[in-house]
C-alpha cells in the first residue's frame, strides 16, 4: 500500500492509463444520495467488463466502501473512476479533502480490523491509497479471469483411515461454494472427529465469498472435540493472497495432500 | 396509498375480520405462519385459502407445526378454486355459503373457535364477478358478528389498486401489517413474526442505520431466539454488518441471533467475524 502524501491530487492522482485507447467505463460524481445509484453503475460496469458475479460484488462492496468513507469521514462527495486495463478492472475513488488537517494518520488506514477499508483490502487484487491534506485518492483492481473458465469447478471427496481429502479445481467462488458446503457436511457427520484435508493443488482462485466458505470450514472443524482441517498444495500466488489478507497464520498450510495426510495420521497415533 | 395499521398480526381476537396488507410474498408467509402458529396454540381451527406455492414447506420452514395439526383436523389448506370460486367466477353467495359451511361444521368439533385466512390473490387473476369483492367482505363481517370465528383477509400492497383496497378496507374492523421501521423504493425494514426478529429486504447502508438500530433493539427486548432475516437483501455495507453482528453478541446466553443470508451477504458476516460469536448462527439460504 502507498501512503505518500499528493501535494495536488488533480497531478498526483494514479489516472487512468494516459491513452486515447483507455477510456473510463465509468466517471461519476456522487454524494450521500447518489450511492445507490453509484453501486449500480458500477455492477453493470463491471460485469460488462467481464468480471464474474462473485468479483462483481467484491468491487461493487469495495467501491461502497471507498466512497462511503468520503462521504462520512470526507468532504461529503467525490468522483469514481472506473476502467479496464491489462486484464484488470480498476477503480478509482477520490475526493478533495475536508479541509482537515489531513484524513489520519494514513499508516493506520485499512489497518483496523473489521473497518471498511479493512474490508476492501481482503475484497479487491490490488489496492493503492493516498491521502493528504488535498484529499484521498484510492485505487483498486481485480483481476479479470479467463474469458472461459478452462475448467469447470470439480470436488472429489477421497476417505482415508485417519481423515478425508477433499480435492477441488476451478474455481472457489460465489456460484461454486454451495458445492462445497455439501461436500463437507457428510464429512462432518460421519467422521468423528472430523479431520479434514482440502486439496487445493489444482485451484485456480477464489473470491470472497470461497475464501469465507474456507474460513467457515475451519471454524465448523475446530469448534468439535478434536476436528481438525489443513489447506495443502496451496500455489504461489493463491498462498500470497492468503498472507496478503493476513488469514496465512490462521490456517494450517502442508505443501502437498501427501504431506497433510502423513501429517494427520501422525497427530491421531 | 397508506393504510394506517392500527395493528399486529399477534393481536388479533375473536370476531375480527381483519384486513392484512403485505409487500412481498416472503411477508405473506411470515404474517401467515404467525396468525396460524397463534391460533393452533390458543386452541382455534385454522384454515388458509390460498394458492401460493409450497404452502405446507413454507409454513413448516417458520416454525408452525402444520403437519401434526393436519393430521387432527386442526389445520386446512384449502385452494382458492375449491372455497371461493367457480371455475374463474366469483359468486358472493357461494363464496359466503363457503364460510357459513365452515362455521356450521365448528358447532360439532372440540375447538374452541375458528381462524380463516384468505390470500385474496386470486382476485388478481382474470375472474368474472370481482365486482361482487366488497359485498362480500360486507357479509363477511355480518357473518363474523356474534361468532367464534375471525377472519383475515390478505391483500398484496403493490397489486391491488387504490380503489379496490380503499373499498375492501372499511368493511373491516382491523387493518394489519408488518410494523415496519423502514420503507422506500430501496430497502425494507420490518419485524419478522414467525420465527421472531427483524426482516431486511433491499440494499442496506448507513443511512438506514437509525432504523436498523431501533428494529433490533425492539427485537432484542423481546425473549427467547431472534432470526435476522436477509434472504432478500442484496447489498449490505460493513457498518450494517457491524451492527447487527454486536447486536447478536449482546445477546444474553443461551439466547441466539440467527441470520439468514444468500452466501454473498454470509461472506461478508464471516469476514467480518460473525462466527467468531457463540450468540450468532449463520444459515446461508440458497440464492434467487
Amino acid at each position: 500500500m502507498t501512503s505518500d502524501l499528493p501535494r495536488d491530487p488533480t497531478k498526483a492522482a494514479p489516472d487512468p492509463p494516459d491513452s486515447a485507447s483507455v477510456r473510463p467505463l465509468l466517471d461519476q460524481e456522487f454524494d450521500d444520495d447518489a450511492l445507490y445509484g453509484l453501486r449500480s453503475a458500477v455492477a453493470a460496469h463491471a460485469s460488462q467488463a467481464g468480471l464474474p458475479e462473485g468479483r462483481v460484488g467484491d468491487l461493487v462492496t469495495a467501491a461502497h466502501e471507498l466512497a462511503a468513507n468520503a462521504v462520512v469521514h470526507g468532504p461529503g462527495h467525490g468522483r469514481l473512476r472506473l476502467w479496464k486495463y491489462s486484464e484488470a478492472v480498476h477503480c478509482q475513488i477520490s475526493d478533495t479533502g475536508n479541509g482537515a488537517a489531513g484524513a489520519g494518520d494514513p499508516a493506520l488506514w485499512g489497518v483496523r480490523p473489521g473497518s471498511g477499508l479493512w474490508l476492501v483490502r481482503r475484497l479487491v487484487d490490488h489496492m493503492n491509497l493516498q491521502t493528504g491534506p488535498y484529499g484521498t485518492i484510492a485505487t483498486i483492481s481485480i483481476t479479470l479471469g479467463p474469458a472461459e473458465p478452462q475448467t469447470e469447478f470439480q470436488i472429489r471427496t477421497e476417505r482415508h483411515i485417519h481423515c478425508t481429502v477433499v480435492s477441488m479445481s476451478g474455481e472457489l467462488d460465489l456460484k461454486t461454494v454451495p458445492q462445497l458446503v455439501a461436500a463437507i457436511d457428510p464429512i462432518i457427520d460421519a467422521q468423528q472427529p472430523p479431520r479434514l484435508i482440502l486439496d487445493l493443488t489444482r485451484l485456480r482462485f477464489w473470491d470472497s465469498s470461497g475464501l469465507a466458505a474456507l474460513i467457515a470450514t475451519q471454524q465448523r472443524i475446530a469448534a468439535l472435540p478434536g476436528g481438525r482441517m489443513v489447506l495443502a498444495g496451496l500455489s504461489a500466488q493463491l498462498l500470497r493472497r492468503l498472507r496478503t489478507v493476513g488469514l496465512a497464520d490462521r490456517f494450517t498450510l502442508s505443501a502437498s495432500p501427501h504431506q497433510a495426510v502423513a501429517q494427520l495420521g501422525k497427530a491421531s497415533d | 396509498m397508506t393504510i394506517g395499521a392500527d395493528s399486529q398480526v399477534t393481536d388479533l381476537a375473536l370476531n375480527d375480520h381483519a384486513c392484512l396488507t403485505f409487500c412481498e410474498t416472503e411477508e405473506l408467509f411470515d404474517l401467515t405462519a404467525a396468525f396460524v402458529r397463534d391460533g393452533l396454540a390458543e386452541g382455534l381451527k385454522v384454515v388458509w385459502v390460498s394458492d401460493a406455492p409450497q404452502r405446507l414447506r413454507q409454513l413448516t420452514e417458520r416454525g408452525v407445526a402444520v403437519e401434526p395439526a393436519a393430521s387432527t383436523g386442526q389445520m386446512t389448506l384449502v385452494t382458492c378454486e375449491s372455497a371461493l370460486l367457480t371455475r374463474r367466477a366469483f359468486h358472493a353467495d357461494r363464496a359466503m355459503a363457503w364460510l357459513d359451511d365452515q362455521l356450521a361444521t365448528l358447532q360439532g368439533e372440540s375447538f374452541n373457535g375458528l381462524r380463516v385466512a384468505i390470500d385474496m390473490s386470486w382476485a388478481l387473476r382474470p375472474v368474472t364477478g370481482i365486482e361482487q369483492l366488497p359485498a362480500f367482505e360486507a357479509d363477511v363481517a355480518t357473518a363474523l358478528a356474534g361468532s367464534r370465528a375471525s377472519v383475515l383477509c390478505q391483500y398484496d400492497r403493490d397489486r391491488f389498486d387504490p380503489v379496490t383496497l380503499a373499498s375492501v378496507t372499511s368493511t373491516h374492523n382491523r387493518s394489519v401489517a408488518a410494523a415496519t421501521y423502514h420503507h422506500d423504493a430501496v430497502l425494507r425494514i420490518c419485524r419478522q413474526y414467525a420465527p421472531p426478529g427483524v426482516r431486511l429486504a433491499g440494499e442496506l447502508d448507513h443511512n438506514a442505520a437509525e432504523a436498523l438500530n431501533m428494529a433490533l433493539q425492539e427485537a432484542i427486548r423481546l425473549d427467547g431466539d431472534m432470526t435476522v432475516n436477509m434472504a432478500d437483501l442484496h447489498f449490505i455495507d460493513v457498518a450494517s454488518v457491524r451492527t447487527i453482528i454486536t447486536a447478536g453478541h449482546s445477546l444474553p446466553a443461551p439466547r441466539i441471533m440467527t441470520l439468514r443470508c444468500t452466501t454473498r451477504v454470509a461472506s461478508l458476516f464471516i469476514h467480518l467475524g460473525a462466527l467468531d460469536s457463540p450468540r450468532i448462527n449463520l444459515v446461508t439460504v440458497h440464492d434467487q
